[in-house]
């Protein structure tokens, strides 16, 4: 297997999408449907992608030297693999956009003040396709020696936070059906383990990768978990004006600040993360080409994808709204494909080898 | 060409950063810093003056001294809304206005009615920290900060450090912009903001005359603020009740936060004053019979006692007789009293009552809201249960 | 046919040039025609008259090859060799004599030169543990190598590089510790080299790096005989070349030059905090200068009020824009160190005093350059030697990263940290990644990165690249 990452580096880029915008502003959006019961909200669709965790580690576990494109072409023929891999093609590029503006209007608003867009995209494009060429195992090693800086910054911003902890927040405030809404409206926030499934052909799987993965998983999963609880618990009745949750939990007190603006620890975790998720994402939009267009080199996938994103982000995609929009209407129905009928399909699949097997 | 791409690929990295950092090298290179080209503004006032927005901005003004002297400047403009107020000042200041820095918001009593539309403004619209501190003052924003800056090298210093305090050890809850628009988006929509006026004595002063000690003594006094910690209570955004530093003390006793203290009595016509140097509080709320029933059990510490009586000897030895310990109770629950009186005559209910009933008994509560036309209404029905324990000598 | 005693000793002048420190004696004895030929500079010319000379001169009988080789009685090497090697043993220090009767040739070693003895080297001062260094002589170097391996297990393999210089390299490694690719990859890269002349282990360093135009260096070097040992017990492979005090160890990697000797002399605790330490002065000494401007030129609001207050007060006299000044700053602290370091010693202290007058004074108060500027700049500068090993590259990287926080602000600074990590994780050195431990996270090689656990609990010797036998300790 070429170009092939351990299992902890697996485990890290999967710990490193699971974070996306979930730090920044679906706190807020969430609050604005669901209040307290956000939290629920994160924690229904956490519990989603533990099942489609599991699913990925039955599927890695029967098709140990497989890629998914070659699992969906022998399982529902070729030409469905390649529509399939188009739709992934389309949910990467949205999710790449909703990550950039996202995080562009959390610098604007945080520290860069003006609209520094030109700025944000050349730097992001920049180091995206530089890095990416540099190879997979050169990616993974990047996000491995980052990680635990990531995770330092995010549980000081917590601990920061907790000057200002009063009470807990109130659960179970809101109907059903606002939590529903909620849930559905931002389904495309979530499911973020469809990663693994695309690079599962790169993963050195062993016995005890699944722990690993499992662990690193859960403990992202739990962090999030917590800062949510701490936003809704400081922001009880505000929590739709702070669209810039990581920050906004920690310069709640005047003490606090006078010191300084101590977000900054908040503004550079967000900048690191932002740069491995975009290059994670930019990596797997390259790596869909390459399989969509096989005699592609890398860097010519690399110039295509960068070409689209640019046009994209510079014309259709210009503002955050439009993402937000985009993401919350047919970006749903994508989303729902995606990241839990294809991995129903692919315990489908399990199932039906199983029988195979068994009746052989 | 091929040859051309292949001599400069192992510099691709090179180049890429070298037209990168040339499409906004030439630009940055003769950038001045942003503290030059943007005002840096560490108090703001807002009045309001004949339906008139009228703003006033302490501005910290660079002086290239050798010394480190901090120079600022009241400036003030006045227009029909808040961005065309602001955008004067930008072409008066001749920089760009933000409020990275500002450290307080000063609203004038005329201006305390719209004061939802304005905070709304300047922390939507501008970058005005939500941790701001939020103060109300008697008169006008304008005049104040105009007296407080002729007596004070820094200013905004001194107003956040005396709101800090008052945060501290005066008021029950913090007093920025955040708390604020809590209390206001709650189901209760009650909200405060602290308080200051001017010293009228030192602000009619003149400064004196020669003297280099007293000019800068002058220049450093806080005694043109005066800071009595009273607050000003808000339901729905309006103004509706400014409480007096007694009942502010009596919603104190809410408060696990503020643990001195002094209590005063008075008997036969002397006063005695108490030290208080610890209490914890343990609250309860339940619902019986459809009535809700607020327990609030204090252990008080008291440290000292201070004689207010020309003929009296300090006492040596601190006991508390059983009647002074009653004496005690008895300020004490007066004090709650008062202050719970005033919240329940204006519905503003500013230490959380409701959400602690909805927090800890929230199917029973939520039964017996629907039983009231108004919920805002649900403070009158409440039965407060305070139980006192003193400790101490 | 014998060939002619002094039309040899002339042939072999002439391809010397006829230099003047090229000695040679001719006389007969007992009507057989002995000549000597040596280079005096590179010879003991007292064991030359005493030992072989004199000796030779009187002596009754037949002077024959087998005779010579054993009756002279020198420490080092006395041989028969042939006539192509007799240039190269005269160029090395020998002395050749050539029997006219027997159309032999006989070599003597009688090496001697000027050479600095082992003193401490500036770079590695300690302050406890051993304070002897390498020298030019790579004899030396290799003594000094085995006074700390008295095992049969130490292997040196000697090659010559450099059509000119005809160096001297040696390879030393550990059998049955050290990898064998390592040491062929080392051999096949050693032999390959095809240069005029080595005159520093530079040179060959270069050769035997994966990527030789990166700005990182990926091969290891110290000055010290204990450092080399201890390199060597891990399984590296050290590379000795004479007239270089430097030696090269392979493989390299980046947290290599974290570490200290100093730390395996000391507490583990102290040498925990000063590897932190030294991890944050690196840090400080490549971002501090692109941060500081990001922070004036796009990200005032991130300043703390006072601080912000101080900083405006005193720049706004200033003439240049932020990046002109620290661009400005940066250029003056540079050409002061380098005036630093090229001027003698007694000059340098009025060079301190007129750099520490004209920046840290004059200037300031001239209102050229601001106070915070200077600080900031002096503490990244300062800062370098935190990592001397790292010095060159860190001061490049201080000039891109000024540039990257000049134009892109905060964001192009961190930027250009993800790109340096995600550059170096590309590089290896012999099959270890450049920046393990850390990534590739190798759990077991923690116990000695930046943080040191006690001698007792390093068991194995490092993991991150490849060895034979890992145990170290049991």
């Amino acid at each position: 297997m070429k170009d092939c990452i351990t299992t902890r580096q697996t485990a890290i880029i999967a710990s490193i999408v699971i974070f996306a915008n979930k730090i920044l502003a679906l706190p807020s959006l969430l609050f604005q449907y669901a209040r307290g019961d956000a939290l629920l909200v994160f924690l229904t669709m956490f519990c989603l992608d533990i099942a489609v965790l599991f699913i990925f580690f039955a599927l890695k576990n029967r098709y140990r030297n497989e890629s998914f494109f070659e699992i969906l072409s022998h399982k529902l023929t070729k030409p469905i693999a390649i529509l399939i891999y188009i739709v992934l093609l389309v949910y990467f590029f949205l999710e790449l956009l909703l990550n950039f503006n996202v995080t562009g209007v959390y610098f604007k608003n945080q520290i860069y003040h003006n609209d520094e867009k030109l700025i944000f995209m050349v730097i992001s494009i920049s180091i995206f396709a530089i890095v990416i060429s540099g190879g997979f195992k050169g990616l993974a090693r990047t996000f491995e020696f980052f990680y635990y800086p990531i995770i330092l910054g995010c549980l000081i911003c917590l601990l920061i936070s907790f000057f200002n902890f009063n009470e807990p927040l109130i659960l179970f405030d809101t109907s059903f059906h606002n939590y529903f809404t909620a849930c559905y409206k931002y389904l495309f926030s979530f499911g973020d383990i469809l990663i693994l499934f695309l690079i599962m052909d790169k993963i050195k799987y062993d016995d005890k990768s699944k722990k690993t993965i499992l662990l690193y998983v859960l403990s992202t999963m739990g962090i999030i978990l917590f800062g949510t609880f701490i936003f809704l618990s400081l922001f009880p009745n505000t929590g739709f004006l702070h669209s810039n949750s990581i920050s906004d939990i920690i310069l709640l007190s005047p003490e606090i600040f006078s010191i300084g603006r101590l977000d900054i620890i908040a503004v550079t975790t967000v900048m690191f993360l932002t740069l491995c998720q975009g290059c994670i994402y930019g990596y797997m939009l390259c790596d869909l080409v390459k399989k969509l267009i096989p005699k592609a080199p890398l860097k010519l996938s690399i110039f295509i994808v960068s070409v689209v994103f640019l046009t994209l982000y510079a014309t259709v995609f210009k503002t955050i709204d439009i993402v937000i929009f985009s993401a919350t209407t047919w970006g749903i129905y994508m989303a729902l494909f995606l990241q839990y009928i294809l991995p129903i399909i692919c315990t489908i699949f399990l199932i039906g080898k199983r029988k195979k097997e068994e009746s052989s | 060409m091929k040859r051309f791409l292949s001599k400069i690929k192992p510099y691709s990295v090179f180049l890429l950063f070298f037209i990168a950092v040339l499409m906004f090298f030439p630009e940055n290179l003769s950038k001045s810093a942003e503290s030059d080209r943007n005002a840096i503004i560490t108090t703001v006032g807002v009045d309001k003056v004949d339906d008139k927005f009228s703003v006033t901005f302490l501005s910290f003004t660079p002086t290239a001294s050798k010394e480190f002297v901090e120079v600022y400047d009241v400036v003030s403009e006045e227009a029909d809304s808040l961005s065309e107020a602001l955008r004067k000042m930008e072409l008066s200041l001749g920089k760009v206005v933000e409020f990275y820095h500002t450290e307080n918001l000063l609203i004038g009593s005329e201006a305390q009615d719209d004061i939802v539309e304005i905070l709304d403004y300047f922390v939507k619209e501008k970058t005005l920290a939500f941790s701001s501190v939020l103060v109300g003052t008697e008169g006008s924003a304008k005049e104040f900060l105009t007296k407080v800056h002729e007596k004070n090298e820094n200013p905004s210093n001194v107003i956040t450090e005396l709101m800090i305090y008052d945060s501290k050890y005066i008021y029950f809850n913090k007093p920025t912009i955040e708390v604020f628009f809590s209390g206001y988006y709650s189901d209760m929509k009650s909200s405060f903001i602290g308080t200051l006026q001017l010293n009228e004595e030192e602000a009619s002063q003149e400064n004196q005359q020669g003297g280099g000690d007293s000019e800068s003594e002058s220049k450093t006094s806080r005694k043109i603020i005066k800071n009595t910690g009273e607050i000003r209570l808000f339901k729905d955004g309006q103004m509706v009740y400014k409480m007096t530093p007694q009942e502010v003390t009596g919603l104190n006793w809410f408060q696990k936060n503020i643990t001195e203290g002094y209590i005063k009595t008075q008997q036969d016509g002397k006063v005695k004053v108490y030290h208080m140097d610890n209490k914890s509080i343990n609250q309860k709320v339940t619902m019986e019979d459809n009535q809700p029933i607020y327990k609030l059990n204090l252990v008080v510490n008291i440290d000292k006692q201070e004689l207010d009586d020309g003929k009296e000897k300090h006492i040596e030895v601190n006991k508390l007789s059983n009647e002074e310990k009653e004496l005690i109770k008895e300020s004490i629950k007066s004090e709650i009293k008062s202050s719970i009186d005033r919240i329940v005559e204006y519905k503003v209910d500013v230490i959380d009552l409701y959400d602690k009933f909805y927090r800890d008994e929230r199917r029973k509560f939520k039964k017996f809201l629907d039983t009231l036309q108004n919920k805002d209404d649900f403070l009158e029905k409440v039965i407060f249960d305070i139980q006192i324990d003193l400790l101490g000598d | 046919m014998f060939f002619d005693v002094e039309k040899k000793i002339e042939e072999i002048k002439k391809k010397l040039h006829n230099s003047q420190d090229v000695a040679s004696r001719i006389f007969d004895k007992n009507g057989q025609k002995i000549g000597m030929i040596f280079i005096k500079s590179m010879t003991n010319e007292t064991l030359f008259s005493d030992n072989i000379y004199k000796p030779i001169k009187e002596y009754e009988g037949e002077i024959t090859a087998e005779k010579l080789v054993n009756r002279i009685i020198i420490n080092n090497v006395v041989e028969e060799i042939k006539e192509k090697d007799v240039l190269s043993k005269v160029l090395n220090g020998n002395v050749v004599i050539l029997l006219g009767n027997e159309n032999k040739f006989v070599s003597a070693d009688i090496e001697e030169f000027i050479m600095r003895m082992p003193t401490e080297p500036p770079t590695s001062p300690v302050i406890r543990g051993p304070r002897e260094g390498f020298t030019e002589d790579i004899k030396t170097n290799i003594t000094l190598l085995r006074r700390r391996f008295y095992s049969e297990k130490l292997v040196m393999k000697d090659f010559t590089v450099g059509r000119y210089s005809q160096t001297k390299v040696c390879v030393t490694y550990l059998d049955g510790v050290a990898s064998k690719d390592v040491v062929s990859e080392i051999e096949k890269k050693l032999k390959k080299i095809d240069i005029d002349g080595v005159i520093d282990a530079y040179y060959i360093g270069k050769y035997l790096e994966h990527y030789p135009k990166s700005l990182f260096k990926q091969i290891g070097n110290a000055e010290k005989p204990d450092i080399v040992a201890a390199k060597i017990l891990e399984g590296r492979v050290a590379i000795l070349v004479d007239g270089s005090p430097i030696v090269l160890t392979l493989p390299f990697i980046f947290f290599e030059d974290m570490q200290n000797s100093n730390d395996y002399y000391t507490s583990n605790h102290y040498a925990t905090y000063i590897r932190i330490i030294r991890l944050f002065g690196y840090i400080l000494s490549v971002v501090a200068s692109g941060a500081y401007l990001a922070l004036r030129l796009f990200h005032y609001n991130v300043i703390p009020t006072k601080f912000l207050i101080t900083i405006a007060d005193t720049t706004q006299a200033i003439p240049f824009t932020p990046f002109i000044e620290i661009l400005f700053i940066t250029l003056l602290f540079q050409i002061l160190y380098e005036v630093s370091l090229r001027l003698p010693s007694y000059l340098g202290l009025a060079t301190s005093i007129v750099g520490a007058l004209i920046l840290g004074d004059t200037g300031v108060n001239a209102g050229l350059i601001s106070p915070p500027g200077v600080i900031v700049i002096a503490l990244s500068k300062i800062a370098v030697y935190t990592l001397p090993e790292q010095a060159p590259q860190i001061t490049i990287l201080q000039v891109l990263f000024i540039f990257l926080g000049g134009c892109f602000g905060l964001y192009g600074v961190v930027a250009g940290i993800f790109y340096l990590v995600n550059y170096l994780n590309r590089i290896d050195s012999y099959g270890a990644p450049y920046l393990a431990p850390y990534s590739p996270r190798v759990e077991a090689d923690l116990k000695d990165a930046m943080i040191k656990k006690s001698l007792v609990e390093m068991k194995h010797r490092p993991m991150s690249f490849d060895i034979k036998n890992k145990t170290r300790q049991k």
